[in-house]
Parts: structure tokens; C-alpha cells; sequence
């Protein structure tokens, strides 16, 4: 069996979903946005390649993150953070299967116009909360990879644990 | 209460993001660390050898320039033993086995819990001294 984009689009939209609890979460065929603040991490394995992307504006960078005062340089960096953090989450989710890929440093745009449209392997989602709402996608293909390959970790219990060694 | 007790604990975060330093610098400085910051494996390696008294390191994995386990492997061939978490959104166990081979004394997923950093960091340099 091998994977369908219904599968892979549903498994990261649960990602996103206990990524941002606050959120409604949608798969979208099509999206723009004017003016945001863009992160895009890459990502490749032996015989893989993708990315995966966050668009939103300083209102809602801000909103997701503490401890960090808005300037746009850290609003810059924050939107390539995230996409970091989104595409972990995600690689963690999939498990082994995504278990090959490493992840690039961001590149990030600052007051970027974007238009989007889903392929094949484009996963594009709009996450909603009140006004505030942002633009993730997924660029991924996973090839043959089992879709019934468990996570070998839970997921949701790694993210802000910490693994004392011996 | 002698001298030693009073220093504060002397953290070095090593990452590129700048709002992952400014949240751990906010997550450790109520707890009286102090902190220094490198954006990548050069920088914190230069940090790492020119700091004697460094209690804790708090590394990325994914940097430019070097990444956390290649600057991790350099720490350990140079001597230090200086405690060294790893702080990333990877969670491979190939990596987390690797970063132990090389030394590591832990390895902490993305996002930050500063309760749970705080007691790590206060953990580690309280054994170390």
C-alpha cells in the first residue's frame, strides 16, 4: 500500500491540529496572502526532496510566540523558526517514514506577496482563529513509504521534553 | 553559603535563531544564569574554549557553518567536558544516539518548556560543580 494524498494531507492536518490547539485547521486547494512574513525550511533524503513553509503577518507571529519583543527582525526570524518547528512536528508524526529527512536552515521574506496552488504533492492549509490566520504548506513525497508505518514515538510526547542520558 | 554557591551558572545557547536565545536568556536569567549566545558550531566552539567556567551548553543541531553534533564531536576531541543538551525540532533516534555517543548529556525537542529547561540547566551545573 502505498500513500494517497488523502492520507498524507489528513496526517498533517492533525499535526497542525496539536500544533495549534487554537486553531481550525483547513485543507485548501488554493491560497494567497499580501504582505507576510515567510519561512520556508528545506528538507531531502536519499531519494527525497521537499520544503515546508509559513506565511503570516506580525500579528499573528506574535501570537504564537512569548518572550520575544515585535521588530521585524525578530518577526523574520521567528517565521523561519516556525517552519522549523511545523516541519518537525510533522517529521515526527510520520515517523519512519519521514525518519530520512533533514532539515535545511530557513530562508526567510519579509513583507512577501505568495500565491498558491495545490499539486500533487503541494499540501496547502489555512489555520484559523478568530481574525487572526495564517498559510502552511507542505511540498512533500514520501514515494512508496508504507502509510501504516507507525510514529515509533508518540509525537505529542516529545515536543519541549527533555531525554537525560545516563 | 561560600563563593563558589553565589557565581551564577555561566549558559551558552548556541543557535541561529535569534528568538530561540531570546526565549531561553528570558527562561534562565530569572533563575540568576548567565548568559552568553553564539549563532552557530564556530561561534560556539570559540565561546566553548575562550570560557573556563562554562557551566551548561545549550545547543541546536541544524546550524550553518557547523551544526550542533559536528561542534559537539569538536568539544569532546578538544577535551572540554562542559555539559552539552541539544535543543531541536529533530527527534530522530538515529541523531539522539549519535549526539550521546558524542557526549551529549541530553536532548530536548522544540518548543522551549522553560520550567523543564530550568531544572535541567540547575540539574547539570549542581553536578558539575
Amino acid at each position: 500500500m502505498t500513500h494517497t494524498r488523502y492520507d498524507l494531507a489528513r496526517e498533517i492536518k492533525q499535526s497542525l491540529e496539536r500544533q495549534f490547539p487554537g486553531f481550525e485547521v483547513s485543507v485548501v486547494d488554493d491560497a494567497k496572502t499580501s504582505g507576510s512574513f515567510v519561512g520556508i525550511v528545506g528538507v531531502r533524503g536519499p531519494g527525497e526532496i521537499g520544503s515546508g513553509g509559513v506565511a503570516a503577518s506580525a500579528p499573528v507571529l506574535c501570537a504564537l510566540v512569548t518572550d520575544v519583543p515585535e521588530t521585524e527582525l525578530n518577526m523574520l526570524d521567528w517565521a523561519g523558526e516556525l517552519a522549523n518547528h511545523m516541519l518537525g512536528r510533522v517529521k515526527l508524526a510520520l515517523g519512519p517514514r519521514a525518519r530520512s529527512l533533514r532539515a535545511s536552515s530557513p530562508v526567510v521574506l519579509p513583507h512577501a506577496s505568495m500565491a498558491f496552488t495545490s499539486t500533487d504533492t503541494l499540501y496547502l492549509f489555512e489555520l484559523r482563529n478568530g481574525d487572526h490566520h495564517f498559510i502552511a504548506w507542505f511540498d512533500l513525497d514520501l514515494g512508496d513509504a508504507d502509510p501504516n508505518t507507525c510514529a515509533e514515538e508518540d509525537p505529542d510526547g516529545l515536543p519541549g521534553q527533555i531525554i537525560l542520558f545516563d | 553559603m561560600d563563593a563558589t554557591e553565589e557565581r551564577p551558572v555561566r549558559v551558552l545557547v548556541v543557535d541561529d535563531s535569534r528568538t530561540i536565545r531570546q526565549q531561553v536568556r528570558h527562561a534562565l536569567e530569572d533563575s540568576g544564569c548567565e548568559l552568553l549566545e553564539a549563532a552557530d558550531g564556530v561561534e560556539g566552539l570559540d565561546v566553548i574554549e575562550s570560557t573556563p567556567d562554562l557551566g551548561v551548553v545549550i545547543c541546536d543541531v541544524n546550524m550553518p557553518q557547523m551544526d550542533g553534533l559536528q561542534m559537539l564531536e569538536r568539544v569532546r576531541d578538544g577535551g572540554h567536558d562542559v555539559p552539552v543538551v541539544m535543543l531541536t525540532t529533530e527527534g530522530q533516534p538515529e541523531l539522539i544516539r549519535q549526539a550521546k555517543e558524542f557526549g551529549a548529556r541530553g536532548w530536548m525537542v522544540k518548543p522551549i518548556a522553560p520550567e523543564h529547561l530550568r531544572k535541567v540547566v540547575d540539574k547539570l551545573a549542581t553536578a558539575a560543580r
